[in-house]
């Protein structure tokens, strides 16, 4: 910055001088010197933004922690396409609400009490487009939920996300949350797993699971949006498959209503144990 | 970390205002240039910051991890205020080593035999004020607490943070953090919830809790201290009251969770 500065006072210090010659050397300059602070500016607007999304993933944690879906459904896009764990595909302003208030919030605003829902959100990978107008991320969430006296339950899992900026603001436009496991506190993911989440009957998804995958044991590799840092090497869905099972999920998550914690059962739904 | 340096810029001027009075055709463009330049390095300077004070909160983990507690209470400006759990608010560097080395150290500094006291520091959302010379932070930490053979704790909770750029260099001027559960590890928050940390007996704090809140199997929501950062809206403490239990806690404050020296044998 200061090498550069000095060397931009040369070049004006250049101009000033030059008050016999022709216009155009200096014109050539300044336009020069243009483009490198507009070059600065563009640079400088990506880290803003990275910046600027990184706070809204992690707010986006903080209100999740406490279930204050009211902070939560504005963080998205009217246009967003949200699948939670196996849940299904809940698409724009609408389906985002449903998804959040009625399907995880069980219509409730606010933890219910003795409820726990830590959400940490973590390890944030973001890519803003060449244009600054997307973005995407990868994150995971590492999580302890349960009820007081009922459940107790360990589970992580990856976001893939991606970012939209509209009017000055990024908001979320795509947010898919693969499961990695279910696990009982008491137990732990060597004795006991439970399923990935299933579609809401109640209040059903506008579109199945994009894509069926396994929670633990199985594992699924949920595709990176980034090519390799290093290589360049772009991951396909068929890397994804290579590295992932099939049939092992717990619950059948896409198969099965009653898959999944018994956090996220519905009224009336018989208990589930977990598998294993 | 060095102050900025202004001295290229300021000459740039005056060489621009200089270049500008000679080639009058150059005057707004290079005024323009100097304006815009000098706008990239506040925005440039803002970015620094937020860089700087995540290191000093994730630096700060480091040190509580090994109960460093005077490198931990460097970390604090001269007229902080800290309150962590139910301890109490405690002021100044002389309540900073009250809390930290006296009534969370007892007194040593550095881990015991056999105890562990890690904090993973996560989550940071940190957000420089305009004027560059103070600064918030929300953050959490995720917390495993242990005295060998006698005691294994899982712990997570909020910190809210306020900062101050003191001759440019970042300081913690403002520490709150809530617990959110404190459980056993052969047990967990379904079956066992320990209460709050209170305050210190010999120790104690310069003030009392300023917060009344309740941890897990109640909860409290920390307010936040960003707006909601689509839509705008400011979090008030009636909205921290309006989403959080009362008279949940497991049981009020009580004495302090922490590695204790189970009789040292050598």
């Amino acid at each position: 910055m200061i090498r550069y500065s000095l060397r931009l006072c040369a070049l004006i210090a250049a101009g000033g001088l030059a008050t016999t010659a022709p216009a155009a050397p200096a014109d050539r300059h300044t336009a020069a010197i243009e483009a490198r602070i507009a070059a600065l500016e563009a640079r400088l607007t990506r880290e803003e933004d990275r910046a600027a999304i990184e706070k809204l993933t992690r707010a986006y944690g903080y209100y999740i922690d406490k279930k204050v879906w009211d902070e939560v459904v504005p963080l998205f896009s009217e246009d967003a396409v949200v699948e939670i764990s196996g849940r299904g595909v809940y698409k724009g302003s609408k389906g985002v609400s449903t998804l959040f208030r009625d399907v995880i919030g069980r219509s409730h605003e606010g933890l219910a009490d003795g409820e726990l829902s830590n959400h940490m959100v973590l390890q944030g990978i973001v890519d803003v487009a060449p244009d600054g107008r997307t973005a995407t991320g990868r994150w995971r969430a590492f999580i302890q939920i349960g009820l007081w006296q009922k459940a107790a339950l360990w589970a992580e899992g990856t976001y893939d996300i991606g970012y939209v900026k509209q009017d000055g603001v990024w908001k979320f436009s795509r947010m898919i949350w693969y499961g990695t496991y279910f696990t009982p506190f008491d137990k732990g993911w060597a004795q006991a797993a439970f399923g990935n989440n299933g579609p809401s009957k109640q209040f059903p998804p506008d579109a199945p699971p994009s894509v069926q995958y396994d929670a633990f044991p199985g594992h699924y590799v949920p595709p990176f949006p980034y090519p390799n840092p290093v290589t360049g090497r772009v991951w396909t869905e068929a890397d994804s498959r290579r590295y992932s099972t099939q049939g092992m999920d717990p619950g059948h998550a896409a198969n099965s209503q009653a898959a999944g914690s018994p956090l996220s059962q519905e009224a009336g739904t018989p208990a589930r144990t977990p598998g294993q | 970390m060095k102050p900025p340096r202004h001295r290229p810029l300021r000459l740039l001027g005056v060489l621009a205002a200089g270049a500008a009075a000679l080639i009058p055709g150059l005057a707004s463009a290079q005024v323009s240039l100097d304006a815009r330049l000098s706008a990239l390095e506040a925005r440039v300077q803002r970015l620094d910051d937020r860089a700087a004070i995540e290191k000093l909160t994730r630096a700060y983990g480091y040190y509580v991890d090994k109960q460093l507690w005077d490198q931990v209470a460097e970390c604090f400006s001269t007229d902080a205020v800290i309150e962590i759990a139910g301890r109490g608010v405690y002021r100044g560097r002389d309540g900073a080593d009250r809390l930290f080395r006296q009534a969370m150290g007892g007194g040593r500094i550095g881990l015991r035999d056999g105890a562990l006291f890690n904090h993973m520091i996560l989550q940071g959302i940190v957000d420089v004020a305009p004027d560059g010379r103070t600064a918030q932070g929300r953050w959490r930490a995720f917390v495993q607490i242990a005295q060998y053979q006698a005691l294994g704790i899982w712990s997570e909770g909020t910190y809210e943070n306020t900062y101050v750029k003191r001759d440019g260099v970042w300081q913690i001027s403002g520490m709150h953090f809530y617990a959110t559960y404190y459980t056993p590890f052969d047990q967990g928050w379904a079956k066992k919830a320990l209460p709050n940390n209170g305050p210190s007996k010999d120790h104690g704090p310069d003030a009392p809790p300023s917060v009344a809140y309740d941890v897990f199997p109640g909860h409290y929501v920390p307010p936040f201290h960003y707006v909601n950062p689509v839509t705008g809206h400011a979090w008030t403490d009636a909205d921290s009251r309006r989403y959080s239990t009362t008279g949940m806690a497991p049981a009020p404050a009580g004495p302090p969770i922490q590695p204790r020296n189970p009789a040292p044998s050598h």
